[in-house]
């Protein structure tokens, strides 16, 4: 400690001796001779000084400190070593403007045989790119990648720029999963969803709404707190964008990414979380579809409830993951069509994983069973469809599985098309 | 039709009741009085409700703040929750 003051004390004074010498003759161009020899002495006289003082430093014994004191004054210097490495990490953590980049995405590899399909293996690779630029900036981008008929289709999933306004409000523009649709939103990733395929009223011909949209949304989530309640969450969003075309069957073409009309549909979702795990969700979507058949617009209409609770229960030894969603949608009528264009349909999922037992591979497997419905308008070309999906999954890690499931399928009116399916599917 | 649209409406409704039961059994959990912004508490609760939980070692520090960031605006987190567990898996990693 006493050499160290010493050594900054004499540099202080060397500065100093040094620094009013030099500036005080600074308004001419050169340093004359005079000044010059002035300073070279002055130099020469502190470099003796220091010599002796350094020489009588080495010959001193550290005499000043107690052993205590020197280790006490040790621990302090380690201590400011590291908060001095915490403050650099914390003030470089929380600088703006430093670009954090993560690839991520899923991939997956199936097999299906069904009653009425020639039985095909599938693929499939989704790669997203997720950026944050800093603490407001985020940019989200899935590509997907698919084999069908004998091609590779790449297709941009989704392509979003969000912009985080505060804590309870985020704008986002682009194609984005549509937020009134909670299985796409949030479940339909093949390392999340417990069977192979979607549920028929997401993916059916004719579906109910669109997997994603074109346009802009704001979203956020507020804490329940806030109107006195002691837990719960309240999540909203509500979007604007491209809307769909009506197809001459009835159905709707969401893949309105050129712009087919002008008119634009506006949806929103409310879910309510009242405690971890549990969470209802209503959500509703207007818009104007062009009618194929007369140059008029037609009005559409669509409701959509969702809930979806998590449970671990010590009774079961394991984890009960229940879901479930259902949506309608009203249209006006059509000339050309000659039936009401009301579709309404949804699912029922139940997953069981004995998440408690007591054996690896008992832990790690997963029963499922869904129940899917379809309503179709009365006299379409289109049948009422219910469906009843059994599976079975095993888990390899938390987000790679093997999903076995066999679908016993009622179509009214048209030949059932029971399937047997095979999935493996990994997120990364 | 009608019929099995009133059935799914009572499904619907039937997990929101199963919900409501389970919260005096939770909410009696000391733990969440003592901290109710306890990153770890709030992650096992949060996180594991769409997809299993990823390991908190298998991101750095800098790939957890995006993909929570991620997260928060999928899932409509709330913020300050999703800072709590930011906080914990970085803590955790
Ligand atoms: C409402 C459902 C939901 C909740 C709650 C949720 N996730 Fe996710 N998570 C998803 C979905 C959906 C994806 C896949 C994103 C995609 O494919 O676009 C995902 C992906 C991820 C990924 C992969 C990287 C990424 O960002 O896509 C990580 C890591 C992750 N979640 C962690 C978390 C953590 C940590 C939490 C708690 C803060 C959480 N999740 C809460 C639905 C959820």
């Amino acid at each position: 400690m006493k050499p160290l003051a010493m050594g900054l004390g004499l540099t202080a004074l060397v500065g100093a001796a040094y620094l009013p010498a030099a500036n005080a003759q600074n308004d001419g161009e050169y340093v004359s001779r005079e000044e010059y020899e002035k300073l070279k002495r002055d130099f020469e006289r502190m470099k003796a000084m220091l010599e002796q003082m350094e020489k009588r430093l080495a010959s001193q014994p550290e005499t000043g400190a107690s052993q205590e004191e020197v280790a006490t004054v040790r621990k302090e210097l380690k201590q400011v070593k590291k908060e001095a490495a915490e403050a650099k990490k914390q003030a470089k953590a929380a600088m703006p403007g430093i670009r954090k980049f993560l690839l991520t995405g899923y991939g997956f590899a199936g097999f299906s045989s069904s009653d009425l399909n020639d039985s095909s293996f599938n693929v499939g690779f989704n790669p997203i790119f997720l950026w944050k630029l800093n603490d407001q900036i985020f940019f989200e981008g899935e590509a997907e990648f698919e084999l069908e008929d004998g091609e590779t289709n790449v297709s941009l999933e989704f392509a979003q720029l969000s912009y985080l306004f505060n804590d309870y409000l985020t704008f986002g523009a682009g194609k984005f999963l549509n937020p009134t649709n909670y299985f796409i939103e949030r479940l339909h990733p093949a390392w999340i969803n417990k069977l192979p395929d979607q549920p028929l009223s997401i993916s059916d011909a004719n579906r109910i709404q669109a997997k994603a949209v074109l346009g802009a949304q704001v979203r956020g989530g507020i804490p329940l707190r806030i109107i006195g309640l002691e837990r719960g969450r309240l999540g909203y969003a509500v979007y604007v964008a491209n809307g769909p075309e009506m197809n001459d069957d009835g159905s709707l073409d969401f893949k309105n990414y050129g712009g087919f009309n002008s008119s634009k549909t506006v949806g929103g979702r409310i879910g309510f979380v009242p405690l971890p795990g549990f969470e209802v969700g209503y959500s509703f979507e207007v818009g104007r579809a062009r009618d194929p058949y007369s140059s008029s617009k037609l009005d559409f209409t669509t409701h959509v409830i969702d809930a979806n609770y998590v449970h671990i229960y010590r009774a079961i030894r394991g984890r009960i993951d229940l879901r479930a969603q259902w949506a309608w949608r009203n249209m006006d009528n059509s000339t050309g069509l000659g039936f009401d264009n009301e579709v309404s349909g949804g699912y029922g999922q139940i997953a069981y994983r004995p998440s408690l037992a007591q054996l690896k591979w008992i832990m790690d497997l997963e029963g499922v069973f869904r129940f899917d419905r379809q309503n179709q308008p009365n006299r379409s070309s289109f049948y009422d469809e219910n469906r009843y999906t059994i599976g079975m999954n095993y888990y390899f890690n938390p987000t790679t599985l093997f999903k076995f499931a066999y679908e016993f399928d009622d179509r009214q009116g048209a030949k059932d098309n029971d399937t047997l399916l095979f999935q493996i599917a990994t997120g990364f | 039709m009608k019929r099995i649209q009133i059935t799914m409406v009572l499904l619907i409704a039937s997990i929101f009741t199963a919900g409501i039961h389970a919260e005096p059994a939770r909410s009696s959990s000391a733990d969440a009085k003592r901290n109710p912004l306890s990153g770890a508490k709030l992650w096992t609760e949060n996180c594991g409700n769409c997809h299993n939980l990823r390991n908190p070692a298998g991101y750095s520090d800098a790939q957890w703040d995006v993909a929570v960031l991620h997260m928060r605006i999928r899932a409509n987190l709330t913020a300050e929750e999703s800072r709590a567990i930011l906080d914990f898996l970085k803590a955790a990693n």
